[in-house]
């Protein structure tokens, strides 16, 4: 199956994935699909690498695919931490009951 | 409330510098993860799903109203307006940068509160009756005791390596509202035949992948004894406890390996050695400490109060609510109101900036400034006069904050489940929604009566599954959401694990099996009987076949 490479940055925490140009971008959808042994080996090496100078924490490959042209992740887990919660929270979480 | 001396103000500052330090040698890369992680933690702060997680204590469950103000003054100015109240008298913030995070501990410091023992295999807060103080019938103030232990537990050398997590509950009532039997350590407070007060000390209790209940180690612990025997406990399961598998690690394996008795026999020949030693109590500090906790200058009031039965007879849903939210208090004419924090369809335990702020206000003009966190992730006024009760309950409702659910199905424990922990198999936050939305008339929930629903998203047990009436546990089908349902369960006095009911169900039946599950329960049930006295009645089997009909 394809990967996705992801981390957590930082500085603050943010869900973060490898894109194309080997930059970390928040954005799951600019998101480097990796196809091939080869391509999940380099970015491996990023992770490390990425890592290794403090940039992020916790770098690790997921499953994914394309779907409808886009990358889609197959994992559940891992859809929530591209999206954030499923529900509701804090004030946004309270206007929906008032509504 | 107990207040920081110069020696406390002193720790707490200097903690936060040098974390403050820890953190900027972090982000230059002079740390690595694996060096820094651990002092992180040491301070509360985690990495879950989205971001950082800060766990700040809050002591015995005790908030100042002004304390109250800075925990949504943080979470707006470095979070997302909320936080969320647990199972463990903590709160969590979940949007966290760790750049920010030396700055929050220095302004939690402001109000003499840290984050110090939320995580890690220390001694974690010191966890009471969130009615201590307030409630009739107690035979002492626990938070007093928890202060004590708090004292002697903070950074103690010994004790900050321990084989796990360590977690210590006091209760000083009867009914246990601090949930003890599900503690490593549990204190009840006991008078013994020459009226002095004393500790019936439980160990061995937790929930987790190995749930156990807590047994009786010791009778009668007198007070000057305390803590010489908890320092015996801790050395002997410091010394036996197992570090080879962080599974068994907990104190609760060794004493269900070992036995209580050959734990007992252990634990009073490390005793024999430190009983008269500095670990004593004196009576001049427990009364230094007793001090702080000195009861509130309450009025003299004249009961029954009249307003207060006429708004009750008046005004109905006012009425509904005194039933479920209100406790009996020591002083006539005062009333302890516990504040919902489980609205229907709303996320368990959370609160919003501007609800802490309100509950602040509230305290002040109400409660004398002070407020009560609680085991199942609700709030507490503790000091209210019977003739403010309908003006608080308008207040409350006008926030959202006046839901009449306390102790019924709706009131449910929820942990933060794959919507946030980075542990998580499942979700359960949204479990606990739609059971809500099943059960929203709340004429219907007070028909339902007791009720206790327990949800964890994982075999940690956050959520306290095990000991619901209705405990539900996330488990993970092939990367599908399934749930195993247990029934029988109790966190009280009389605590119980509960007993699975069969397979496990998926996400989109879990709050249908509820639904057969209190169909059949309102079947057999007789008179007032609730939910768990059916139970222990008729069995598993209605139940069973209630959720397993084949239809
Ligand atoms: C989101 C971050 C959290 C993480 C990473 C986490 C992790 C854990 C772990 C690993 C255990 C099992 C310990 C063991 O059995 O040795 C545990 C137990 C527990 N946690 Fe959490 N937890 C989190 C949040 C919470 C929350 C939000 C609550 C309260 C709602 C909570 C309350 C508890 C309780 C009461 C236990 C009890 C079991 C016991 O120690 O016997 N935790 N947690
Ligand atoms: S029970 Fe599991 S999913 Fe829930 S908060 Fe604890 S570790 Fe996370």
């Amino acid at each position: 199956m394809a990967k996705v490479f992801t981390a957590n940055r930082l500085v603050d925490g943010a869900v973060v994935y490898l894109d194309p140009q080997g930059v970390w971008t928040t954005d799951v959808l600019s998101a480097h699909l990796l196809e091939s042994d080869e391509a999940i080996e380099k970015a491996e090496a990023a992770g490390r690498d990425a890592v290794a100078r403090h940039h992020v924490v916790d770098a690790y490959p997921i499953d994914a695919e394309l779907r409808d042209g886009s990358v889609y992740l197959t994992r559940f887990r891992e859809r929530i931490r591209a999206q954030g919660p499923t529900i509701l929270f804090g004030t946004a979480g309270l206007k929906k009951k008032a509504a | 409330m107990y207040q920081y001396d110069q020696y406390d103000h002193a720790f707490v500052a200097n903690r936060v510098e040098q974390y403050r330090g820890q953190v900027s040698r972090r982000l230059a890369g002079d740390l690595s993860e694996d060096q820094f992680k651990p002092l992180r933690l040491m301070n509360g702060l985690y990495l879950q799903l989205h971001a950082y997680m800060l766990r700040v204590a809050v002591p015995y469950g005790t908030l100042s109203s002004g304390q109250m103000r800075k925990l949504a003054e943080i979470s707006r100015k470095y979070d997302r307006g909320y936080g969320h109240f647990t199972t463990r008298q903590n709160i969590q913030f979940n949007w966290i940068k760790l750049e920010q995070s030396p700055d929050i501990l220095a302004e939690l410091a402001s109000v003499e509160m840290h984050a110090i023992q939320t995580s890690g295999n220390t001694i974690r807060n010191t966890t009471s009756d969130p009615f201590a103080g307030a409630v009739a019938g107690e035979i002492d103030d626990p938070r007093v005791w928890c202060e004590i232990i708090r004292q002697w537990s903070t950074l103690h050398p010994e004790f900050s390596f321990l084989p796990r997590k360590f977690k210590i509950a006091v209760t000083g009532s009867e009914d246990d509202r601090a949930a003890i039997k599900v503690h490593d350590i549990g204190l009840a407070l006991r008078r013994n035949e020459a009226g002095e007060i004393g500790f019936e000390v439980l160990v061995g209790g937790g929930l987790g992948r190995t749930p156990m209940i807590g047994k009786t180690i010791r009778e009668f612990v007198s007070q000057r004894d305390l803590l010489s025997y908890l320092e015996a406990i801790l050395r002997t399961y410091n010394l036996i406890g197992r570090r080879d598998n962080k599974y068994k690690a907990r104190i609760k394996i060794m004493v269900h390996e070992l036995g209580i008795d050959e734990v007992r026999r252990q634990v009073d020949a490390e005793w024999e050695h430190l009983r008269n030693g500095a670990l004593v109590l004196p009576d001049e500090e427990v009364a230094r400490i007793r001090a702080f906790f000195a009861a509130p200058a309450f009025e003299t009031i004249e009961t029954p109060v009249r307003s207060y039965e006429v708004a009750r007879f008046e005004d109905q849903a006012f009425a509904r609510w005194t039933r479920t939210n209100v406790a009996a208090h020591r002083q006539p004419g005062y009333g302890i109101a516990v504040i919902s924090l489980k609205p229907i369809g709303g996320v368990p335990g959370d609160a919003t900036a501007e609800q802490m702020e309100k509950v602040a206000e509230l305290a002040e003009r109400y409660s004398l400034g002070e407020i009560r966190v609680t085991h199942t992730q609700n709030l507490v006024l503790p000091h209210v006069r019977l003739s403010d009760m309908h003006s608080l309950w308008q207040a409350l409702e006008e926030a959202g904050l006046g839901t009449a659910n306390i102790g019924l199905i709706s009131d449910i424990i929820a942990c933060p489940g794959l919507d946030y922990c980075a542990l998580a198999n499942t979700r359960s936050i949204p479990v606990a929604q739609r059971i809500q939305h099943r059960v929203d008339n709340i004429d219907r929930q007070h028909d339902l009566r007791d009720l206790s629903v327990k949800i964890s998203g994982c075999i940690n047990a956050c959520g306290h599954h095990h000991i619901g009436n209705i405990g539900i546990l996330g488990v993970d089908r092939r990367g599908e959401e399934y749930y195993q349902i247990t029934i029988g369960g109790r966190a009280d006095e009389n605590a119980r694990l509960g007993d699975v009911i069969g397979p496990a169900v998926s996400y989109d039946n879990v709050s249908t099996a509820v639904e057969r599950l209190l169909d059949a329960y309102v079947q057999e049930r007789k008179d007032d009987e609730t939910f768990i006295d059916t139970y222990d009645r008729v069995g598993l089997k209605p139940f069973k076949e209630a959720v397993y009909v084949t239809d």
